[in-house]
């Protein structure tokens, strides 16, 4: 298979190339499933953990001029590691404290670096949650609060979803809104963000 | 937060206040701090949900992750067997694409065949049998035995590597029907690879699957371990022909 540059690799991502998806899954997810499986993850762990990897280099690339000046593989790795070095402290400080990595972990990045990621990766927790409760509910539901969050006026919901008035458009906006709500403030992993 | 506040925060995200009511609102949130922060979770969420290429690339890492199902159960087999699988894969899929559909368009037949299978009665004489040094695998064998899941669940999760844990974890899982739980489980000992337990994991993954109506994924398990040389090669056959001819 021939390696595709660190470029298209990120302007894939942000393109949402189905191609580059699959080779970055095919290429690098084993190594930080290996990691994860070594320090007390799960498989699912090392699922979340390569997503939320990928997302976060996608957010990177989109809000500021990312580039690579490692190989894209080197980059992504130490997201990843750093991110899971990260929940195992919260998680099991006891193993973190016992091995070799804690102390690469204060080494990955600059303190300013380590700042900003630290955001991000709060703030993209915060949004998975959300965003894969919007995916649970209803198509309907999905697009009544879609045509909220764009603005769209009440009166242009209604038409669009062919409802027959304005009165039940308020109405079926305030239950979606609610139940996307009710589901997030539930969720145990958004308690503890 | 009740309605009245929930309603102006409404009407703010709405676009629905302008002068005096604008201002008196902001002035609510400077002496308010719980709805202010309501509020700016709301305005997140909603920006969460217009963020429609973030959603999309969420949805096509998920499309692309492997189903690790078939993968790991695969592996263990050699390149005979996994010839002798894929044809009879292809044989239920292709030369039996009408019976197969007519019977996994039903779901009450895959839940029907995994209640048949799921046998709790094997489960427990297995573990009446065992005798462990091992307190706590002990302590959580007897909670299974005395049916309190929930405490045998909790008992595992302390010995996360021990391997008959992880088994005995996942059986309690399916009795609580969570099937994802009990998967990751079985998962993680075929990944292990060197645990006697392994055809265990496999079958009872299968089960989950089935149980789970994760049809596809359970033919695949299915198959792989008909093709094999285990104590569940037998019951393998016998519920996949039953799959085909219920």
């Amino acid at each position: 298979m021939k390696e595709i540059a660190s470029e298209n690799i990120l302007k894939g991502i942000i393109e949402n190339d189905r191609e580059i998806i699959q080779y970055v899954y095919r290429e690098y997810f084993e190594s930080v499933k290996k990691f994860v499986l070594k320090h007390r993850g799960t498989r699912e762990d090392a699922k979340d953990l390569f997503q939320d990897g990928i997302v976060i280099i996608y957010e990177q690339a989109n809000s500021k001029n990312l580039v690579i000046k490692s190989s894209f593989y080197t980059y992504f790795y130490t997201i990843c590691k750093y991110q899971w070095l990260k929940i195992l402290r919260e998680r099991d400080n006891k193993y973190f404290e016992s091995i070799d990595n804690n102390l690469e972990f204060d080494r990955i990045y600059s303190l300013e670096v380590k700042r900003e990621l630290d955001e991000l990766i709060e703030k993209e927790n915060r949004i998975k949650i959300y965003q894969k409760h919007f995916r649970n509910l209803s198509e309907e539901c999905q697009r009544v609060l879609r045509l909220m969050a764009k603005g769209y006026k009440p009166d242009e919901i209604r038409e669009t979803m062919n409802y027959k008035s304005v009165g039940y458009t308020y109405k079926k906006r305030r239950i979606c809104k609610e139940r996307l709500i009710n589901l997030i403030k539930n969720d145990k992993n958004y308690k503890n963000t | 937060m009740n309605s009245n506040k929930q309603e102006l925060i409404d009407a703010y995200l709405l676009g629905n206040m302008k002068d005096d009511k604008l201002n008196n609102f902001n002035e609510m949130l400077k002496q308010d701090p719980e709805m202010e922060k309501e509020l700016k979770f709301q305005e997140e969420v909603m920006a969460s949900i217009r963020d429609e290429k973030k959603l999309a690339l969420r949805d096509a890492l998920n499309k692309a992750h492997p189903d690790s199902g078939r993968r790991f159960i695969i592996q263990r087999y050699s390149k005979a067997a996994q010839l002798a699988a894929a044809v009879l894969v292809l044989a239920l899929i292709v030369g039996g694409s009408f019976m197969y559909k007519s019977v996994f368009n039903s779901s009450s037949n895959s839940q029907q065949l995994f209640e048949e299978y799921f046998a709790p009665e094997y489960d427990l004489m297995t573990v009446r049998s065992i005798t462990s040094s091992n307190t706590i695998l002990h302590q959580g064998m007897n909670n299974f035995a005395n049916q309190d899941y929930n405490k045998a669940i909790e008992a595992f999760e302390e010995i996360p590597d021990n391997m008959l844990g992880k088994l005995y974890s996942g059986f309690s899982h399916m009795h609580l029907e969570n099937y994802g739980q009990a998967e990751e489980q079985f998962k993680n000992i075929i990944d292990d690879g060197e645990s006697m337990f392994i055809d265990q994991a496999a079958w009872h993954l299968g089960l989950c699957y089935l149980a789970s109506k994760k049809d596809d994924a359970a033919l695949m398990v299915f198959n792989d371990i008909a093709t094999g040389n285990t104590f569940y090669k037998t019951k393998s056959i016998e519920l996949l022909t039953r799959m085909g001819s219920d």
